[in-house]
């Protein structure tokens, strides 16, 4: 029963991992072996990585995947938590209906708001700009409501003592709350740095110059050249996934505390 | 200044920021959608309120009903097949093995790369001249086939690689589920002589009811809003046959640039997410309140 439970295992490891694997061998041959039906390169062609990454400006759309995606986390952890503090640890008029109204904006599908967003963005002159790029979808409702129930659970005398002992609502935020929550701040981080950095489709709709283009549309962009050579196209199409690869190499607890989280929260 | 007003003002002051901006980019467009879906929308400014044309324009669109037609297909497939996969690598790894972790990481790990990446590679794979697939079905002396530029494989092609990449996120989730049950149930299972087939069928799976619920509707979900592999890898074709509704949306609004017909249609798209998702709680919530 055990052997069978890691032939199994071995069988779908290998079915998960072959097209990483076929990738990278793709990416280290040349243009006259891609055709051939061997597997692997006779002759190993590392060099192609940096050959196709200056094929076309691909430093600067890692460049332009990093800014976004760090701005992105810094302003969601920020605005998150401020919020998840106010709305865990204050009583006043209106929370529910801010409470309520957050919650529900989770429901409708983004497809929906893109278009008039789209149009916002446009009477804002933000279409085509990193600004427009990175704040309409920041994951605040997600990023709220998973902060509200964390702080939720951090006892209110420990702030009144901070309180007492003289300490500012200001202070209670940066130096009491923001440390207790690293947990959620770590879960939040990575789950918007993911999305930022796979983020397809909105910096498709309004990116235009190839000089603001993140990693993604920088790839579809080199992909649907006419002559697209493949060992090129999976080069840089490895590159580009080592950044999100190390981070959950680091940190594969959070990713699955993080879906835990999410997927229990009923 | 008063130090109660003071204290009073400070939740507000807290929240402004994220209320301002989920105000501007979440809550109003969702408004405005249903205000824009009822008028005819000129590229230069202005509306012509055109009350339920748009909607009437969608519906019978043939390009509308072929993607609402096709993502149907690709939900009913993918969504099952990710559930079915998800249980059972998560049964698989949630007995005490060895490299486990590294078992678990290695089924999660494509879940966290972007699709137009995994979309990509596919798309190679299943290449008609060189890919490997065809190579592997020459070899075995079968008719190589052009997997993405044929009616008849395009949709199936991308619904494996969305399965392939996705069934991971549930097989978390299951993981989790299953760590609330409780093991003296099959500790008491197993003295009253149950076999471990009767052990799944009366006490795993009834007890994971809610956690299928939730993998399942989150599935269903984000089955409906496919786009991303679907523009990368046929563009919506050959011909319509893999047009999805999302894909439809993107052509409605941002190449043909009929915007108050994008968001009849982007409407449509979640009047049926959220009828579904009620049907799926209601039909599955109440065998979930079964008595043990």
């Amino acid at each position: 029963m055990k052997a069978l439970t890691y032939v199994l295992l071995v069988l779908l490891s290998g079915v998960m991992l072959f097209p990483f694997f076929y990738m990278f061998v793709t990416a280290c041959k040349d243009e006259a072996q891609i055709a051939r039906p061997e597997l692997l390169p006779r002759q190993w062609h590392f060099e192609n990585f940096l050959v196709a990454w200056r094929k076309e400006p691909f430093t600067r759309f890692l460049a332009n995947s990093a800014g976004v995606s760090l701005v992105a986390v810094t302003l969601t952890l920020l605005l998150s938590s401020m919020a998840g503090f106010a709305l865990s640890k204050y009583r006043f008029a209106g929370q529910r209906l801010i409470f309520f109204a957050i919650l529900a904006t989770l429901m409708v599908p983004r497809q929906v708001t893109m278009i008039p967003n789209f149009l916002t963005c446009s009477r804002l002159f933000l279409l085509d700009t990193y600004t427009g790029l990175v704040i309409p979808f920041l994951p605040l409702a997600f990023g709220i409501f998973l902060m509200r129930q964390f702080m939720g659970s951090v006892s209110n005398e420990l702030i009144e003592a901070a309180r007492i002992d003289g300490a500012g609502e200001l202070r209670i935020f940066s130096q009491l709350m923001l440390p207790l929550c690293r947990p959620a701040l770590a879960v939040l981080g990575i789950f918007t740095f993911m999305g930022s950095w796979n983020e397809f489709m909105w910096p498709l709709v309004i990116l235009d110059s190839p000089a603001k283009y993140t990693l993604p549309i920088g790839l579809l962009r080199f992909s649907q050249q006419y002559d697209i050579q493949y060992n090129y196209l999976m080069a840089v199409s490895l590159l580009s996934i080592v950044p999100i690869a190390v981070l959950f190499l680091v940190f594969q607890r959070s990713f699955v505390e993080g879906i835990t989280i999410t997927g229990l929260k009923e | 200044m008063n130090p109660r007003l003071k204290t009073r003002i400070v939740p507000y002051a807290f929240l402004s920021p994220s209320v301002l901006l989920l105000g501007v980019f979440a809550l109003y467009p969702i408004g405005f959608a249903f205000y824009m879906s009822f008028h005819r929308w000129r590229i230069l400014g202005g509306a012509d309120f055109i009350a339920l044309r748009n909607y009437l324009r969608v519906l019978q669109s043939d390009e509308f009903r072929m993607a609402l037609w096709n993502t149907f297909l690709y939900s009913i497939v993918t969504v099952p097949a990710g559930v079915v996969l998800a249980l059972g690598s998560a049964l698989l790894l949630n007995q005490p093995l060895r490299a486990r972790g590294f078992f678990r990481g290695v089924i999660f790990f494509p879940v966290t790369i972007a699709m137009i990446v995994i979309a990509l590679i596919w798309t190679w794979m299943f290449s008609e001249n060189y890919g490997i697939v065809n190579h592997v079905l020459i070899a075995l002396g079968i008719e190589p086939r052009s997997w993405l530029a044929d009616r008849r494989t395009a949709l199936p092609v991308i619904m494996m690689m969305s399965v392939w990449k996705g069934f991971g996120y549930g097989m978390v989730i299951y993981l989790a589920g299953l760590q609330t049950i409780p093991g003296r149930l099959y500790e008491a299972a197993r003295v009253d002589g149950a076999s471990p087939w009767q052990q799944f069928w009366k006490i795993t799976l009834p007890l994971l009811n809610p956690t299928t619920l939730f993998v399942t509707v989150i599935s269903f979900i984000g089955s409906f809003q496919v786009f991303d592999q679907v523009y990368v890898m046929t563009g919506g074709g050959p011909g319509y046959s893999t047009t999805v509704l999302v894909h439809y949306i993107y052509n409605v609004a941002y190449v043909r640039f009929q915007m108050g017909k994008a968001c009849a249609a982007a409407l449509v798209l979640f009047l049926i997410v959220l009828l579904f998702t009620a049907l799926q709680i209601k039909f599955i919530r109440p065998q979930t309140e079964e008595p043990l």
